[in-house]
């Protein structure tokens, strides 16, 4: 790990406790994920120097920027870390050269150089046109794109995004989205992201970590966390139903009652079930035939999402399933009374707590 | 005023009329008070005019034919001139001093902040004469300090421009210090952690990064600073005494010259008020807007 970032600390916010450990080699990008208030944040300001930490170390590149054994803090300022903020916290009273070229004039890059560099960079991210304008006259998608220049062009040896998405609306989002994914592949140092949208995590990162509640709840690469959600958080998030129960012999009695067949007999022990919606079918009278899973249970809450319809049962255990309109239209939800749901075992994905 | 006029037409009205939408009938039925709005506004005319009449009497009776030749009397330049150096070296000092004091209490962790923000502040509040006593109790020839000082440095304070100097920046750093403090707090200190997150020093952050953001409230704290000092009166005569030349600056020139020359008195009083007046101007985004 001579080039990455690695983090090991335990720091108090309040009434938070977080105790993170992470590393990101050089060249990759990591996502911290949680909700709100799991203490994302606060990581990222101590990993900036901004806020000091309890216990634990902090490097990069190398070098120990912290470390509560010695006694070591580096400022913020000679931490070589670049962050982008949420808010950006441009300097409105700087043009936007002025703000792109603010890092490199601080360390001492003559005047001139430092302006060359950070017209270089407006260049490479299409602002070479607004390098004389003040960044509040510029739009939420071209101030996240000076944010992003005004770190890099400070040459750091890691770079640090905050909720890089999240001041922007909705329709700039994903192509900015796909503009941040490039510049960060660009870059050579450890990146690290924190994001309480999952699909922001998925789009950018190589890596994700799930912080909730100041602890680390899972760690793996996109497709795994998608796949085998390890909370119900990001399970919810990635939109796959999580339950947790104990495996034995093709079954698992679940935690909150109920069972569910599952297509692993040689799975043992406390295990995950996830359930994607679109496997889950209603029917208003029993079903027949192949699934392994039907019992009958209570409607509770019908979202509709464009052609999608998202179905909440109630029961042990509760689910949600994900049916098209027009299977919606055929349960005939206006009788009321209870549906039946079904889904096939080898529908259910299982693995180990 | 569009909007007085049906409430006085309210009260002159004796009978109660048909019951006005506004007031649902109830109120008619009850003794009639003056409108509130119109007890509220004959006070705030008499206000007014306490502030205004005055200003009237000053620039009816000062004679304005004669002002280029009463402005260029020996008196009136003197005294000109010294309050001029005067309230730009009390200004000086005061920004010199009165900035990092206004950081100090507000980005450090003071103990016992509220007591020495008082004691900073007071000056605002104190007789100027009373700053005036003290100051000649501390400095004055034997004074706390002040003969300490003149035996080692030879500098003599009370009675001298200095002493002027130092009574106005006395009374009158303190409006900067809180103008200054106040831009501090509100200036965005978020900012100045993203300026070291890109390697500034601190020295870097102030200059590029806090100086700009309070420069608003720098500039206004420095605008009442100066015109306090040069409007000061009582610590300074207390202080520094009242010799031509040396301490007798516009406002007590003013005072000695009613007895006088009482036109000069008047083309004086008028000059200082221009001079408030211009201040008022450069800081009408502040107080001539609510």
């Amino acid at each position: 790990m001579t080039d990455g970032l690695g983090v090991d600390v335990t720091m108090r916010r309040g009434t938070l406790d977080l105790r993170v450990e992470l590393d990101v080699a050089a060249g990759e990008i990591v996502a911290v994920v949680g909700p709100n208030g799991a203490g994302k944040s606060t990581l990222l300001q101590a990993v900036a120097g901004l806020l000091p930490v309890a216990a634990g170390r902090i490097d990069l590149a190398g070098r120990t920027l912290e470390d509560t054994t010695t006694g070591l803090r580096l400022a913020a300022e000679e931490r070589d870390v670049g962050v982008v903020f949420q808010d950006y916290l441009l300097f409105d009273h700087l043009s936007v050269r002025e703000n792109v070229a603010f890092g490199q004039r601080s360390t001492g890059t003559p005047r001139r150089t430092a302006r060359a560099i950070a017209d270089t960079w407006l260049a490479r991210v299409g602002l070479a046109e607004h390098a004389a304008t003040r960044p509040d006259r510029l739009s939420g998608g071209q101030r996240q794109r000076v944010a992003l220049v005004r770190a890099l062009a400070a040459d750091p040896a890691c770079l640090l995004l905050d909720e890089p998405l999240a001041a922007l609306d909705v329709d700039t989002r994903s192509t900015v989205r796909r503009e941040l994914r490039d510049h960060l592949a660009d870059f050579a140092g450890p990146v690290l992201v924190v994001t309480h949208e999952p699909l922001e995590a998925l789009a950018l990162a190589d890596r994700l970590v799930v912080v909730e509640d100041g602890q680390v709840t899972q760690v793996g690469d996109a497709a795994t966390v998608a796949r085998h959600p390890r909370s119900d958080w990001i399970a919810r998030l990635v939109g796959v139903n999580l339950l947790t129960g104990t495996a034995s012999g093709g079954a698992v009695a679940l935690d909150g009652g109920g069972a569910v067949r599952v297509p692993d007999t040689d799975q043992h022990g406390e295990v995950f079930v996830a359930v994607h919606p679109r496997s889950v079918s209603l029917h208003r009278d029993e079903p027949t035939g192949s699934p392994r899973n039907v019992w009958k249970a209570a409607i509770e809450d019908v979202e509709v999402d464009q052609d999608r319809v998202r179905v909440a049962v109630g029961g042990a255990p509760s689910l949600v399933a994900e049916v098209t309109a027009a299977a919606l239209a055929d349960l005939d939800l206006a009788a009321g009374g209870d549906v039946w749901i079904s889904f096939k075992a080898a529908d259910v994905t299982v693995y180990p707590r | 005023m569009p909007d007085t006029a049906p409430a006085a037409a309210g009260i002159t009205s004796a009978d109660p009329g048909p019951p006005r939408p506004a007031q649902g009938g109830v109120a008619s039925s009850r003794p009639r008070l003056p409108s509130a709005h119109v007890v509220l506004t004959c006070l705030a005319v008499l206000a007014l005019a306490l502030f205004l009449v005055p200003l009237v009497g000053l620039v009816a009776r000062t004679p304005l034919t004669r002002i280029p030749e009463l402005i260029v009397s020996p008196a009136v330049v003197q005294a000109t001139r010294l309050s001029v150096v005067t309230s730009l070296a009390a200004l000086a000092i005061s920004t010199v001093l009165g900035v990092p004091l206004a950081w100090f209490f507000a980005r450090r962790d003071v103990p016992f902040a509220n007591l020495l923000r008082a004691i900073a502040v007071l000056p605002m509040v104190l007789p100027p004469v009373v700053g005036g006593v003290a100051l000649l109790l501390a400095f004055g020839r034997r004074g706390l300090l002040g003969g300490p000082l003149e035996q080692v440095t030879g500098v003599r304070l009370p009675f001298t421009t200095a002493g002027a100097v130092m009574a106005a920046t006395f009374v009158a750093m303190p409006f900067l210090v809180v103008t200054v403090e106040a831009g501090l707090r509100q200036a965005d200190q978020r900012l100045e952690d993203a300026a070291s997150t890109l390697g500034a020093s601190r020295w870097t952050i102030y200059r590029r990064i806090t100086l700009p953001q309070i420069a608003p409230s720098l500039g206004a704290g420095m605008a009442l600073c100066w015109a306090r000092a040069l409007g000061e009166f009582g610590a300074t005569i207390t202080f520094a005494g009242n010799f031509p030349g040396r301490t007798q600056t516009m406002p007590l020139a003013v005072y000695l010259l009613l007895e006088s020359d009482a036109q000069a008195a008047y083309v004086l009083s008028l000059l200082l008020l221009a001079i408030s007046v211009a201040v008022l101007v450069l800081l009408r985004g502040r107080y001539l807007s609510p």
